[in-house]
């Protein structure tokens, strides 16, 4: 398919009209395919900073076994042929020279929208989950850091709603290991009146707000719709709860981790999470907005993300930069080994059956063109692995990019926010 | 247009009415002719003219008058290539240098500015839900209890105020936090409503009666092993892993039990506890724990002594309640005479079994390491002995509290045959309180009155069978959102009752009281004199520390200051304790000049500070000696110190947290002190090529950067600035010499040498012929310009206590607020009643 123009002001043009709609919500999705199909799974890790321009990204185009790996890109050598860098993507609604998750996975024209000092729009995540995130306990997972230095920008994960919200995301593992495997106690009397007396509260709050807003301006009312939209989400959420009562919840595949975990401990025991929390079916979709301070800290790296983003000043801070670079891709190719030893329930091999993306709206320092994108996993048969895919249009915008990884992983979406099309060039 | 030339529109005078500087008239904002049209006929017109427009762009029909999103889009995608150099092309005539800076830097701000104004509401108040320090006060306000910041969601990150509603979100996470924090205070509020006043008790512990019990069975246990495998005893008779390991056991015996044992036979190791890290002791001293009361406030005192010849930095205590540090102490006692330190506690809803414990404050680093830094040379690493730790309590405030009484007069007589009518009585009445005097719904109170009558057919008590409703009051609208009315009749202004709540949440961030109710019912708040007068009384009462809190915390971006990491190791003067004293010396600043209506100017340079033993320490000040206390104290006439911009706090958000930062001072100087906010750091700027290998010191550097011309275009009006304050290294001390060299990872293997440079502290203010050599000639050149000062702060606090951001449409108001002040010598109390006494104070929303 081909990319028709997307320059700049092209996008924001119709960002300020058509996407200023939670146009989603109008358009059709086909519903779930027939469950016969072995599940499909999607994880997207956000790094906020970008990378070591000289020394992360490949500059020729060819199969990595022929090309090789750069020094930044070395420690998943062992994954080699099952991973693919796609090189030209911007997200160009970022604008944002500290945010590189803000609108990572929305395309939201950020700062440009008229009207708005701050907009954003719904998260691929969200939109994936209509379709797959189904069938499962958890249509979605959400998980994120405590910092916020880390080159993410505003928001509190990668996640956002379809009102352009900010999600939560779960920032201790302990958490994440309780809403997958915690097991509670409560009788079926007990929880049919613990629901019952919810939904009997939810409909007294939502009385106040109505008798409330008839004196209000305009301004306020619309204030209050936020509170009416979170209400209805819980509404939704209960009986989604309901649905899943009887069902209890998986046996856990590993230990309860330690209450004070912290930088790389963390991070390596939400890494095993995710794993179990596919491995079970408990969700098919799960974003990680991933922490660098704190990890940094764990090293014993005296400088933080955002001075070593800023690396040309010293060669010592270069050195760090490139450090920092290798190891982390070190802690993402441990994490696509977990994949590659477990098994889903089905007994086919998680990492065939998932879709894993690692990446930031920032390439370097302030640079937001040319992100980094890779992904990985066999998700998506069609998709090439195990290549680095230049482009051939500068600033071919990223939403083309997960709306290609969307539907080549089945899942049936014809357009994602400000994509013009979707990239052949990574389907062979 | 009202601008005429460029040295009109970036002079001084201009800039004091900045936010006007572009155009007086309309919310369009021009860009000004004399800089762009030579600039777009000499560089871009030949192909995005009128005979070629190359990428569909023309650019000489573009309108200078940015009114819309539209025009405003095409503007920063030519300010978007201009930055990235990709126009002109190379083979096109170049702008010169000093060409490119002037455009880049007009439209920069231009742009900003247009995007403030494209956004704007014409004044109206977005609805706006309590914050989580409101939150906190209202419970307060209502129940007497403490809830501790962990319990509610946290604010958004927003750029504005956390007041501005315009700004807040809510999600179904939100109504659950809500959900969850109202159950855990009502759970509490419930369990003690009827719980008789205690008569306060003493609970004592000596600390060392523990860990001597357990030296001495740890040294019982190793001599008893030892005698066995004297004896003969196998390692598995020993429960010994193995041969080895028996050895080892047999060779540590005197660093282990050995050690212990000297410990014990230091004189006063049997009358209090030595603080170590080293095996034979224990790092932190520990009361009694004990249920405390909620509504309660309690005493803790303990006595202390140096246990040897330390570096005085060792010679500081922070006692802790959990994981909370509460309060840090100077000891200067002698195991002969031990100094008594006290302090008092005010419980919170979650403290159920709880103590405080005494700690040696330092840098959270290896023992070794920070031993080796401070230069503690001693044999023995204790500095601190603590003896006899002692709790007091509870003694409780005045009165009961709002829901007490309320509890009581219903509930609290129980009427079996009537109950219903009284859990209505006390439902009902409970949540017009909550409500803010607002008149809840009949619907809604009868809704809430079901979930009551549920849970009691359910077989729930009393107590129990209120909490859902009462959680649920607490996460209803009309709770959480500030509601203002939209006036029926015409009227432009907000009624009695909702005047009051504003000023009370304005001042002291939690509803009107019942006395500023009775006057607001009285219709007296619409007298100009009383209202005056009890603004006034309002800003010297305690609370009013809330808006040092909330409105200063925000404007002097102290939040800046908690986001940035210090490496503890290598710079050992910066711990935790001088982390959270510095940031409440701000406050207390504030604070202070608020109680005592002091100018505005003490911002820039005041004759005292206001300051704990701790910073006293960091300082090099006299100790004020006041234990935990912060205290006023003058400043000696020659010591630098003075004002916000010679806090640490200040000083060391003005960082990067390795070394000081000229341009992020330079930034905050010129947006707080000459009320222009630097737009946001461009996208796409191609990074600085490597620098020299050679050591840089932080000046080199900065001027380094600003070699690009998309660089300096803003950079040069600001960094200059931050020079001022060089002399204040990045924790906020004082140093006439700067190291250099010496970054990257630690432990790397090329370790730069590093060298001492004279600092120069000279530089200019932006866009002005007044220049600066030191810290002195800076201050006057601040204080110069002290008619942006008070507008950057009226602003800030209009949009605080407003709760929305300021407008085009309010520049009057603004000005007349800004007069009064400069004719009251800037001071500080009265711009605060003149604000309130204003009508934008009082203005309702348009029913629209």
């Amino acid at each position: 398919m081909s990319i028709e123009n997307h320059n700049r002001r092209t996008f924001l043009k119709a960002g300020s009209t058509a996407l200023a709609l939670p146009f989603m919500e109008s358009l059709p999705l086909a519903k779930a395919a027939a469950p016969a199909l072995a599940p499909k799974r999607f994880l997207m890790i956000g790094c906020g900073y970008g990378f070591t321009k000289e020394t992360f990204f490949p500059t020729e185009a060819g199969r990595f076994a022929d090309i090789g790996l750069t020094p930044g890109l070395k420690p998943l050598e062992r994954h080699r042929d099952d991973i693919t860098m796609v090189s030209n993507l911007t997200n160009l609604g970022a604008t944002d020279a500290h945010g590189g998750s803000t609108s990572y996975l929305t395309g939201a024209n950020v700062s440009g929208t008229p009207g708005k000092r701050f907009h954003n729009s719904i998260s691929l995540d969200q939109v994936i989950a209509r379709e797959i995130g189904q069938d499962t306990r958890y249509p979605t997972l959400t998980l994120s850091d405590k910092d916020t230095k880390d080159g993410h920008g505003a928001g509190l994960s990668l996640s956002w709603s379809d009102k352009g919200h900010p999600i939560p995301g779960i920032t201790n593992p302990v958490d994440l290991y309780h809403q997958l495997f915690g097991q509670d106690k409560e009788s079926a009397a007990e929880r049919e009146f613990r629901l019952a007396e919810r939904r009997s509260v939810l409909d007294g709050v939502v009385t106040d707000l109505k008798s409330s807003r008839k004196k209000l301006s305009k301004t306020d009312q619309e204030k209050l719709e936020e509170y009416l939209q979170s209400i209805r989400q819980i509404e939704q959420a209960i009986s989604r709860e309901v649905e899943w009562s009887n069902t209890p919840k998986p046996k856990a595949p590993l230990k309860q981790p330690k209450d004070t975990m912290d930088g790389l401990a963390a991070l390596k025991t939400f890494q095993k999470l995710i794993v179990a929390a596919f491995q079970t079916d408990s969700t098919r979709v799960i974003t990680y907005r991933q922490p660098i301070n704190s990890i940094l800290k764990s090293w014993e790296f005296s400088l933080g993300a955002h001075s070593l983003s800023h690396y040309n000043l010293d060669p010592r801070r270069r050195e760090a930069s490139q450090q920092k670079d290798a190891l982390f891709m070190e802690l993402f190719a441990g994490l696509i080994d977990l994949f590659k030893e477990t098994q889903d329930i089905n007994g086919q091999s998680l990492f065939d059956t998932t879709l894993i993306s690692y990446g930031s709206n920032l390439r370097t320092g302030h640079g937001l063109k040319g992100c980094p994108a890779l992904y990985t996993g066999g998700a998506g048969e069609k998709l090439k692995r195990g290549e680095h895919i230049v482009l051939p249009e500068q600033d071919t915008p990223l939403a083309n990019y997960w709306l290609t990884l969307a539907q080549q992983s089945g899942v049936r979406l014809e357009q994602f926010s400000h994509s013009t099309g979707t990239l052949g060039e990574l389907v062979g | 247009m009202n601008v005429t030339g460029i040295k009109l529109y970036i002079s001084v005078a201009m800039l004091a009415l900045q936010s006007s500087a572009f155009s007086a008239t309309s919310s369009a904002v021009d860009l000004d002719p004399n800089i762009l049209n030579k600039f777009v006929k000499s560089y871009c017109v030949q192909c995005h003219g009128p005979d070629k427009q190359k990428g569909e762009t023309r650019l000489d029909t573009l309108s200078l008058a940015i009114e819309s999103s539209d025009v405003a889009l095409h503007w920063q995608e030519v300010l978007d290539v201009l930055n990235l150099g990709e126009m002109p092309p190379d083979d096109e005539p170049a702008p010169s240098s000093d060409e490119l800076k002037q455009v880049l830097s007009h439209l920069t701000e231009a742009l900003a500015e247009s995007k403030k104004r494209l956004s704007e509401s014409g004044g109206d108040t977005a609805l706006r839900r309590i914050n989580s320090r409101e939150y906190k006060n209202t419970i307060d306000a209502l129940f007497g209890l403490q809830v501790p910041a962990e319990l509610l969601p946290p604010d958004d990150i927003a750029e504005g105020y956390d007041t501005v509603g315009h700004d807040q979100q809510f999600s179904s996470y939100h109504f659950e936090d809500y959900q969850k924090a109202a159950r855990s205070i009502v759970t509490v509020a419930l369990k003690w409503v009827d719980v008789p006043r205690a008569d306060s008790k003493r609970y004592t512990t000596e600390p060392e009666e523990r860990t001597n019990r357990h030296l001495k069975g740890y040294i019982a246990d190793y001599d008893k092993k030892m005698a066995k495998i004297k004896a003969g005893a196998t390692h598995e008779e020993l429960g010994i892993d193995d041969e080895r390991q028996l050895q080892l056991f047999v060779k540590r015996y005197d660093e282990r039990a050995g050690g212990r044992k000297r410990y014990l036979q230091r004189p006063y190791a049997d009358r209090g506890l030595f603080l170590s890290d080293a095996g034979s002791s224990s790092h932190a001293a520990g009361s009694a724990r004990i249920t405390m009361d909620p509504r309660g406030s309690y005493q803790f005192r303990f006595a202390a002594a140096l246990a040897q010849e330390t570096p005085p930095i060792r010679h500081f205590l922070k006692c802790r309640v959990g994981d909370r540090t509460v309060g840090y102490f100077k000891v200067d006692g002698s195991l002969e005479k031990p100094s008594l330190h006290e302090m008092a506690y005010r419980a919170t809803l979650t403290d159920d079994r709880v103590g405080f414990n005494v700690t040696e404050n330092r840098g959270n680093i290896n023992l070794g390491t920070y031993l080796r830094n401070v230069k503690h040379k001693a044999e023995w690493d204790s500095s601190i002995w603590v003896d006899r730790l002692e709790i007091e309590g509870p003694f409780y405030p005045k009165g009961p509290s709002f829901f007490e009484t309320h509890y009581q007069n219903t509930l609290g007589r129980p009427d079996l045959e009537n109950e219903e009518q009284q859990a209505e009585r006390f439902l009902v009445g409970f949540m017009s309180k909550a409500f803010r005097q607002r008149i809840p719904d009949p619907e809604y109170a009868d809704r809430v009155l079901k979930i009551y009558q549920l849970n009691r057919e359910n077989g729930r008590s009393i107590k129990d069978a209120l909490m859902t409703p009462l959680a649920m009051i607490l996460s209803s609208p009309s709770f959480l959102y500030i509601m203002e009315d939209t006036p029926s009749n015409g009227n432009q202004s907000v009624s009695e009752a909702e005047f009051a709540h504003r000023i009370s949440y304005f001042l002291w961030s939690r509803p009107a009281p019942d006395s500023l109710l009775k006057i607001a019912s009285q219709g007296s708040l619409s007298n100009p004199d009383l209202l005056r007068k009890t603004v006034d009384v309002m800003l010297q009462h305690p609370h009013s520390w809330a808006l040092a809190e909330g409105f200063f915390s925000h404007w002097a971006d102290l939040k800046r200051f908690d986001e940035i990491a210090i490496n503890e190791a290598d710079h050992i003067g910066w711990n935790n304790g001088v982390r959270e004293s510095a940031r409440l010396e701000a406050q207390h600043l504030f604070h202070t000049m608020v109680k005592e209506n002091r100018s505005l100017t003490d911002l820039i340079d005041s004759e005292f500070t206001v300051i704990n033993d701790l910073l006293a320490f960091h300082y090099g000040l006299a100790y004020p000696d006041q234990g935990s206390e912060f205290v006023k104290v003058s400043l000696p006439a020659d010591s630098p110190r003075g004002g916000l911009i010679g806090t640490t706090a200040f000083l060391t958000m003005g960082s990067n947290g390795e070394r000081s930062s000229p341009i992020i001072r330079g930034a905050l100087l010129m947006e707080k002190f000459l009320h222009r906010e630097p737009a946001p750091p461009p996208p796409n700027v191609p990074e600085l090529a490597l620098a020299s290998d050679k050591p840089l010191s932080v000046r080199e550097i900065v001027d380094l950067h600003r070699e690009k011309t998309q660089c300096a275009s803003c950079h040069s009006s600001f960094d200059p600035l931050g020079f001022g304050l060089e002399n204040f290294d990045l924790l906020g001390q004082w140093r006439d010499m700067e190291t250099v060299g010496n970054v990257g990872k630690r432990n790397a293997k090329s370790t730069k040498k590093q060298s001492q440079i004279p600092i120069r502290a000279e530089g200019k203010f932006p866009n002005s012929d007044r220049s600066f050599k030191n810290i002195e000639e800076f201050r006057a050149g601040l204080v110069a310009h002290k008619h942006l000062l008070t507008r950057s702060f009226t602003e800030g606090l209009l949009s605080y206590g407003l709760g929305r951001h300021i407008e085009f449409a309010d520049q009057q108001a603004i000005d007349e607020l800004c007069e009064s002040a400069a004719n009251s010598n800037e001071r500080i109390r009265d711009l605060i009643v003149e604000m309130v006494s204003h009508p934008i104070f009082r203005r309702a929303d348009k029913l629209e």
